[in-house]
C-alpha cells in the first residue's frame, strides 16, 4: 500500500536505441488534475500510453489506485479512460452506435441516457445518428472525448485533447474539466497550449528528453511568467 | 458473452453498411472460378479429384482475402486499441472475431460451391448434408487459425503478404482432410468412408480453437 493514487517509480522506456523515458518518478493524489507540458518528442505520449496499459515499460514500477500495472492490468483498465491522438472510432458506425459499443465493453448498463447527456455536454447531440466517416476531425475528436468517458472512469488520460477542437469545443472541454474536479476525478492532460493547460490544473509537470524538469502544484507556479519558465525548461 | 455479442454486432453492422468484405470475396471467387473453368477440363473420371481440390484452394485464397480485410477495419483509427484498453476477456474477443470471420467464409464458401457446380455443369448426386458438414468443419478450422494469425500479422508492414505465408502451412491438415472428404462425396462415397476424415476435421477444429483461444491474449497484447 502507498498513499499516492498514481505512483510512477523510475520508469524507463526505449524504442530501439532511443531512450524515450529515462527514470521518471511522479506521484499524484486522487482528485489531482495534472497538466503535462513538453515539446514534441519529449515522451508525453509514451508516458500516457504506458499508464493506459497500451505499452509496457522497460524498467520501473507503476501503481494506480493500489493496483500494480504489471499484475492487475484488468483492474486498472476498468477505472481508466483514454483520449489518444487516434480516435479509436469505427468509421461506418454512427456516433451513438460507436459509443454504445464501447459502453458494452465496460459492461455499462442502460448507457443510452448517459451517452445522450455527455453528447449534449460536448455539443454534438444533434450529430448522434451520423456516421463517423461523415464527421469533421473536430467532431470526431468530440465523439472520442465522450468515448473515453463512456464508463465514467475514475482516472482520465487525455493526450492533447484540444487538437482539432474549435473555440466552442475547447470551451465545452474546459467545462468537462471543471466537472471532473467537482467529481474528484483524477486527470492527466498533455497539451502544448499553456493557457488552456493551466486553466483547470492543480499540478504542473514539464517533461523534456524523457526526464521530468518541473513538477509543482499550481499554487507554486507563477502563471503569468510560466511561459518564460517553460521556454527555459525545454531549451 | 456481452463482449462477444457486442463485437459480433459491430462487425455485422459494419459489413451490412459497407459490404466490402463479402463483396470483395465474392468478386474474387467469380474471377477464380472463371479462370479455372477455362483452364480445367472436367469429365466424369476426374471430377472427384479436380473439383474438390480447386474448390478448397479457392476457399483458402478467398478466405485469406477476407481475413486481411476484417483486421484492416480494426486498424483504421486504431479502433482495436480502443477495444484493448477495455477490461474485456481477450478470449471473448477472439471468439467474436472467429464467429464474424466464420460467417463471411461460410457465405463465400457456399457461393463458391454454387459457382463450381454451375460453371462446370456438375449434377451433384452425393450426400449434400455430408458436404455441408464438411464445408462447415473446414470453415471452422480456417476461421479459428485465420483469426489468430491475422491478429499476429495486424501490426506488420507486410501483413497481407505475411498472413498466407504463416497461415497456409498450419492449415494444411484441415484442407487435406476437407479435400479428401469432399472428393468422396463427389464420387458418391458413403458415410462410413467419409467418417474418418470428418473425425480428423473435428479433432483439428477443437485443437485449433482451444489452443488459439488460450494464446490469443498474449498474441493480441503484443500485436
Amino acid at each position: 500500500m502507498n498513499n499516492s493514487y498514481i505512483k510512477i517509480d523510475t520508469l524507463s522506456k526505449s524504442f530501439g536505441f532511443k531512450k524515450v523515458l529515462d527514470g521518471i518518478n511522479l506521484q499524484f493524489e486522487k482528485g489531482d488534475f495534472v497538466t503535462l507540458f513538453g515539446p514534441n518528442g519529449a515522451g508525453k505520449t509514451t508516458l500516457i500510453r504506458i499508464l493506459s496499459t497500451i505499452l509496457k515499460s522497460d524498467e520501473g514500477n507503476i501503481t494506480i489506485s493500489d493496483y500494480d500495472i504489471k499484475k492487475n492490468v484488468s483492474d486498472i483498465r476498468k477505472i481508466i479512460g483514454l483520449l489518444s491522438h487516434e480516435n479509436f472510432l469505427y468509421q461506418n458506425l454512427t456516433v451513438t452506435e460507436n459509443l454504445i459499443f464501447f459502453a458494452k465493453l465496460y459492461n455499462v448498463k442502460n448507457s443510452e441516457e448517459s451517452i445522450s447527456y455527455k453528447l449534449n455536454k460536448i455539443g454534438i447531440y444533434s450529430k448522434r445518428n451520423e456516421l463517423i466517416r461523415n464527421l469533421s476531425s473536430g467532431m470526431k475528436q468530440r465523439v472520442s472525448i465522450v468515448r473515453s468517458l463512456v464508463h465514467d472512469p475514475e482516472i482520465i488520460f487525455l493526450d492533447e485533447p484540444f487538437v482539432g477542437l474549435d473555440i466552442e469545443g475547447s470551451e465545452y472541454l474546459l467545462e468537462l474539466f471543471s466537472e471532473f474536479k467537482k467529481e474528484n476525478k483524477t486527470a492527466l492532460v498533455t497539451t502544448h497550449d499553456l493557457r488552456l493547460g493551466l486553466h483547470e490544473c492543480t499540478k504542473v509537470v514539464v517533461i523534456n528528453k524523457g526526464q521530468i524538469r518541473f513538477n509543482e502544484i499550481i499554487e507554486n507556479v507563477d502563471v503569468n511568467s510560466f511561459e518564460s519558465t517553460y521556454k527555459s525548461l525545454i531549451a | 458473452m456481452n463482449t462477444l455479442a457486442a463485437v459480433l454486432w459491430k462487425d455485422i453492422i459494419n459489413e451490412l453498411r459497407t459490404k466490402e468484405i463479402v463483396l470483395s470475396m465474392a468478386a474474387f471467387s467469380v474471377v477464380l472460378v472463371v479462370i479455372f473453368n477455362f483452364s480445367l477440363v472436367i469429365n466424369r473420371d476426374n471430377i472427384g479429384h479436380l473439383v474438390p481440390s480447386f474448390l478448397w484452394i479457392s476457399i483458402i485464397f478467398v478466405g485469406t482475402l477476407g481475413l486481411s480485410r476484417t483486421f484492416a477495419i480494426e486498424k483504421e483509427n486504431s479502433a482495436i486499441t480502443g477495444i484493448l484498453i477495455s477490461p474485456i476477456d481477450r478470449s471473448m474477443l477472439y471468439f467474436a472475431k472467429v464467429l464474424s470471420n466464420l460467417l463471411y467464409v461460410l457465405i463465400v464458401q457456399f457461393l463458391l460451391l454454387f459457382l463450381f457446380l454451375f460453371m462446370f455443369n456438375i449434377n451433384l448426386t452425393g450426400n449434400i448434408l455430408m458436404l455441408i458438414i464438411v464445408m462447415v468443419l473446414g470453415a471452422v478450422g480456417f476461421s479459428t487459425l485465420g483469426t489468430l494469425f491475422s491478429t499476429m500479422a495486424i501490426n506488420t508492414k507486410l501483413r497481407e503478404l505475411l498472413l498466407p505465408v504463416i497461415l497456409f502451412p498450419v492449415i494444411i491438415p484441415v484442407i487435406i482432410n476437407a479435400v479428401k472428404a469432399t472428393s468422396l462425396i463427389f464420387s458418391g462415397g458413403g458415410y462410413t468412408e467419409i467418417k474418418p476424415f470428418l473425425n480428423i476435421l473435428i479433432a483439428f477444429d477443437i485443437i485449433f480453437l482451444v489452443t488459439s483461444a488460450l494464446v490469443y491474449e498474449f498474441v493480441v497484447e503484443e500485436s
